[in-house]
């Protein structure tokens, strides 16, 4: 049994979360509150993971930043690789789970009071001060749920990660993989253990949203 | 904590010594726990890492810069154009499969291999795009004179563990696979096997190479040559493989 697939998978998971906890407050607070055409336009592009298959992502990734593409070989020069790596695996999975991170944070916001939000402007407070004192305050619950969503989503991700991490053991084989891996070696015990140490990471972020809600809603 | 941590992979590196990370064909998944128990005990520095798939995909990922040490094939066109190329070292064949019609249905008759692939509602092959032995079962077909009767009937493996995977679950009636999963622990004696006759497909001569990227290629030359050393040979041939001269 091989317990080094739980590290990966959690570093992967922080490390994911980490990113999108900023990136995605960010870019929730664009889609949130832009009038421009742009935001339209790059709302889709976010939500796509959502919908697409994770195989379209991984060949893209493989296809664009892989040595076999000028990309790949140009970043490669300047010892960027992002492809076969933990690096390449954090950069699929912040992708993969972007709309995880945006979606909640973006409703969240939009039900922040517009008139706290006008009140901060009328006494002379930035946008940027609005948004760390006012608007995130105001939409915890969104954030939060946001990140536990991105945290178990990493931890649940296959095809992605078995495309640009490679299956690589001790480096990029995540708990995911590894139960795939047991299966063929027809070996269902250690596949079940690890199946049911992840089926226990789901419930129980699922039950703390759950909780979450609940607490909201008071 | 953090300390411990540090020190935990400088005394890993210590005592492992090297790691060689090997991708190799999915046949190769139970043989291969067999050498590497006896390479592990004649060269204790080493430590082998393994991933198994389909040949081609390797092959694709190698050229897209998978960082591997060593190649093992289940054909020797991959690690040929991989040399070609200039990815690889010079490739050698290490072993020759067989392939094997394989089923756990009891009213099937495996020594008619033609009317048991003809009344079989589900075939199990490898993915033959990728797959060599998927290629070997594919042109199997074909000798039998049945490929259009059946080619409904085909459900295609991942590679050649998960088509032998899909038979031993009785998710298909009869698969052709190779030999040597069917003398794993796992598999021995679970179901009826037919060697297919060798005129029936173009022999699956199987090919490994150490990858030119390698960070450890005096270890990975070492277990490469070890591949083909008499104490090898003896487990490649307890596993069913035909010894390339």
């Amino acid at each position: 049994m091989d317990y080094k697939v739980f590290l990966i998978s959690f570093e992967l998971a922080t490390s994911t979360t980490l990113v999108l906890g900023v990136v995605g407050i960010f870019i929730a607070y664009f889609l949130a509150f832009s009038k421009s055409l742009w935001a339209d336009i790059v709302e889709p592009f976010i939500m796509s993971p959502l919908v697409l298959p994770p195989t379209v992502l991984g060949f893209y990734i493989i296809y664009i930043f892989g040595l076999g593409s000028p990309i790949g070989q140009f970043l490669n020069h300047f010892g960027i690789k992002l492809v076969f790596n933990f690096k390449g695996l954090l950069f699929g999975s912040i992708i993969y789970s972007m709309p995880f991170a945006v979606s909640p944070v973006v409703s969240g916001f939009r039900s922040v009071p517009k008139s706290i939000i006008e009140a901060s402007y009328t006494l002379g407070k930035s946008k940027f001060y609005t948004l760390l004192r006012v608007i995130i305050p105001n939409s915890k619950y969104s954030i939060v749920s946001a990140l536990v969503l991105v945290f178990s989503h990493t931890i649940g991700e296959f095809g992605v990660v078995l495309m640009v991490g490679g299956d690589i053991p001790d480096k990029t084989r995540t708990a995911s993989i590894a139960i795939f891996d047991y299966v063929q070696e027809l070996n269902y015990k250690d596949a079940n253990i690890t199946a049911l140490i992840l089926f226990g990471i789901a419930m129980s972020t699922l039950i703390f949203l759950q909780i979450l809600k609940r607490l909201q809603e008071r | 904590m953090k300390k411990f941590v540090v020190f935990g992979l400088l005394a890993s590196k210590i005592v492992f010594g090297t790691t060689i990370t090997v991708a190799a064909a999915a046949d190769l998944r139970f043989v291969l726990q067999d050498l590497t128990a006896l390479y592990e005990k004649q060269y204790p520095q080493d430590k082998l890492k393994f991933i198994y798939g389909a040949s081609g995909n390797f092959y694709n990922q190698i050229r897209a810069g998978y960082p591997i040490d060593v190649f093992m094939s289940a054909d020797t066109h991959y690690p040929e154009l991989l040399y070609k190329q200039g990815l690889a070292y010079k490739p050698r064949p290490y072993a020759i499969g067989k392939l094997t019609l394989f089923t756990v249905e009891p009213n099937i008759n495996v020594n008619n291999p033609k009317l048991a692939l003809l009344k079989a509602s589900k075939i199990a092959i490898a993915n033959p795009r990728v797959a060599p032995y998927g290629i070997a079962g594919i042109s199997t077909l074909h000798c039998y004179h049945i490929y259009h009767a059946v080619k409904n009937k085909i459900v295609f493996g991942e590679n050649i563990i998960q088509t032998a995977q899909y038979v031993a679950s009785k998710n298909a009636d009869v698969g052709l696979v190779s030999y040597s999963l069917l003398l794993t622990p796992q598999l021995k004696g679970k179901g009826k096997i037919y060697l297919i006759p060798q005129a029936c497909y173009k022999p699956i001569v199987q090919g490994a190479a150490v990858i030119k990227s390698t960070k450890n290629k005096n270890a990975a030359m070492r277990f490469f040559n070890f591949l083909y050393s008499p104490q090898a040979i003896a487990i490649w041939k307890s596993f069913g493989y035909g010894i390339p001269k």
